[in-house]
């Protein structure tokens, strides 16, 4: 397991993502409402890009005739086919437990943090008084 | 704080797929995963394609034959602006394929395209390549209802008129794309000319029966028509539809299930009718072949019709074996869209039809539930020889095409 940083917090407005590579994988960073979350982009069911689908919300009834949007940004849909995702789990919408994507740990640290310890990281550049994104893979 | 500075974490140029998005673009993951699977090598035919031919309806309206519905076809473009293609009997707004504009290449294919050709050769031309696809059976979409159109010498008008359209502009300009042709069913006589006509030109390796209508396939009428294809020597495809105004599907009120059903129902009814009437039993070396309504249908009807049939021979004395013999030995079929959410349903469906020698690839591209030919490729259950023949040698035999691949990767 390594961290890799990937991101400045204030590049990635509410509801955007950004395709990175990062050790060989093609990884897409989630904002959802302010938190971080990382997953492959690759779709588990036939392949497609799936961070390139677009992000949408969960349609959800309680009682016949009666609809609404819900979890707004929360989902990622799939571009050929249409699979929903979690994006906070890779879990699929219909069926989370044999269908889902490889999600990775994010987690956001301070420049200052980072620029300390034997490790710099030389791949990114980075200020002591910014924020970060960093995966771990 | 240990951070990894041995692999450089690098922006890539991320761009939602929309409709402007380039074919080869949306589906280089396909392309990769034809690479990977070495098909390079494997003669790879994909029996059932799509293009969007009211795109250009415009251009096609010119080759309808009679000079008075001719020109007001090509009025009728030229001056309203906002309508559905002239004579079509679609079903205007309930166009629902797309989730609500969620799955942008089935919304409309709005990339660039100008290659000094027709654009249809140029996406068909994109989507084999990066599909792996050496020949590409391509059908049109909404003119599949025509066969509920209330005038039906609408149907005679424009299937002759898209047949001779798509062989100048398309099919002659590339023969790798290959048309099933129009048959206007519904006016037999029409039907018998058409094949005469487009029987051996560009790209014709048989014909296609819209498959939404009521008129039964056992009609005499239709004889005639059975025995100038078995002795040409040119298949038959009933290709799957379904449409809201079908009164068989009157009470469906979601495009799941209007979708689910309605593409398997009218390839049932007509099925049912073929085998009870004996037409593979008066037509021998008739092959005909059932698009887009999936697998599963078959194990259902296989055993249904098997199991009455055995109470009740008399009713269809021209029967000589089993309905499901029948439907193994006359009848080939498309994979698209193969349910693969049980994979022993699915393992015991390809026994039951043979699918080592009936069953043919298609990918549906680029409606929203296409496949890749790597759904085939990846089975567990299947040996080499049976993939390579359901990817394309059984359609090479079928239709009579170089078993040599002829794709670039």
């Amino acid at each position: 397991m390594a961290r890799h940083v990937i991101a400045k917090v204030d590049e990635l407005e509410v509801g955007k993502s950004k395709l990175v590579k990062v050790a060989g994988r093609d990884i897409a960073l989630f904002n959802v409402k302010g938190e971080f979350f990382a997953i492959a982009n690759r779709c588990p069911h036939e392949g497609a890009d799936l961070c390139r689908g677009q992000v949408v919300g969960l349609a959800e009834s309680d009682e016949p005739g009666k609809y609404r949007m819900t979890r707004h940004g929360e989902l990622v849909r799939c571009p050929w086919h249409g699979w929903e995702f979690d994006i906070r789990t890779g879990k699929s919408w219909c069926d989370p437990a044999r269908t889902r994507v490889k999600s990775f740990d994010v987690s956001v640290a301070k420049g200052g943090a980072l620029a300390e310890g034997p490790y710099q990281a030389e791949t990114f550049p980075v200020s002591i008084d910014e924020d970060y994104v960093i995966v771990e893979i | 704080m240990d951070i990894s500075n041995k692999d450089r974490a690098r922006e890539l140029p991320v761009q939602q797929i929309d409709v402007f998005t380039d074919t080869r673009d949306i589906l280089a993951h396909a392309n990769r995963a034809a690479k990977k699977r070495g098909f390079e090598d494997w003669l790879i035919c994909d029996v059932d394609a799509h293009h969007t031919e009211t795109i250009s309806w415009h251009e096609l309206v010119q080759y309808i034959e009679d000079p008075v519905i001719r020109h007001q076809a090509m009025l009728f473009h030229d001056e309203k602006m906002g309508t559905a293609s002239y004579g079509l009997n679609g079903d205007m707004g309930l166009k629902y394929q797309d989730v609500g504009g969620r799955i942008p290449h089935q919304a409309g294919i709005r990339e660039k395209v100008d290659d000094g050709v027709h654009r249809d050769v140029t996406l068909s031309r994109r989507a084999m390549s990066a599909l792996g696809v050496d020949y590409m059976v391509l059908f049109p979409t909404p003119m599949l209802t025509l066969g509920l159109h209330p005038q039906p010498e609408m149907e005679v008008y424009l299937g002759r008129a898209y047949n001779r359209w798509l062989i100048d502009k398309v099919l002659s300009k590339d023969d790798r794309l290959k048309t099933l042709a129009y048959l206007p069913f519904n006016v037999p006589k029409e039907a018998e000319r058409t094949i005469e006509e487009f029987s051996g030109q560009p790209g014709v390796i048989g014909f296609c029966v819209p498959s939404v209508r009521h008129k039964a396939v056992h009609h005499n009428d239709y004889m005639r028509i059975y025995a100038m294809l078995e002795e040409r020597n040119l298949p038959i495809a009933f290709h799957a539809a379904y449409h809201w105004q079908d009164q068989s599907l009157a009470t469906i009120n979601r495009f799941l299930g209007m979708h689910a059903l309605g593409f398997v129902w009218c390839n049932m009814v007509h099925m049912t009718n073929w085998i009870l009437n004996g037409i593979p039993e008066r037509f021998p070396k008739l092959k005909s072949i059932w698009v887009e309504s999936g697998l599963a249908w078959i194990p259902f009807l296989m055993q249904r019709l098997d199991d009455q049939y055995l109470m009740r021979p008399s009713e269809a004395p021209q029967l000589k074996k089993l309905p499901s013999e029948y439907m193994r030995e006359n009848c080939w079929y498309t994979t698209q869209p193969m349910e693969t959410v049980n994979m022993k349903a699915l393992q015991l469906t390809l026994e039951m039809i043979n699918a080592e020698s009936q069953l043919l690839f298609a990918s549906d591209w680029p409606h929203f539930d296409f496949d890749l030919p790597q759904e085939i490729y990846d089975l567990p259950f299947l040996s080499e020889q049976a993939k390579r023949n359901i990817l394309g040698l059984n359609a090479a035999k079928l239709f009579n095409l170089d078993p040599t691949p002829r794709k670039t990767l």
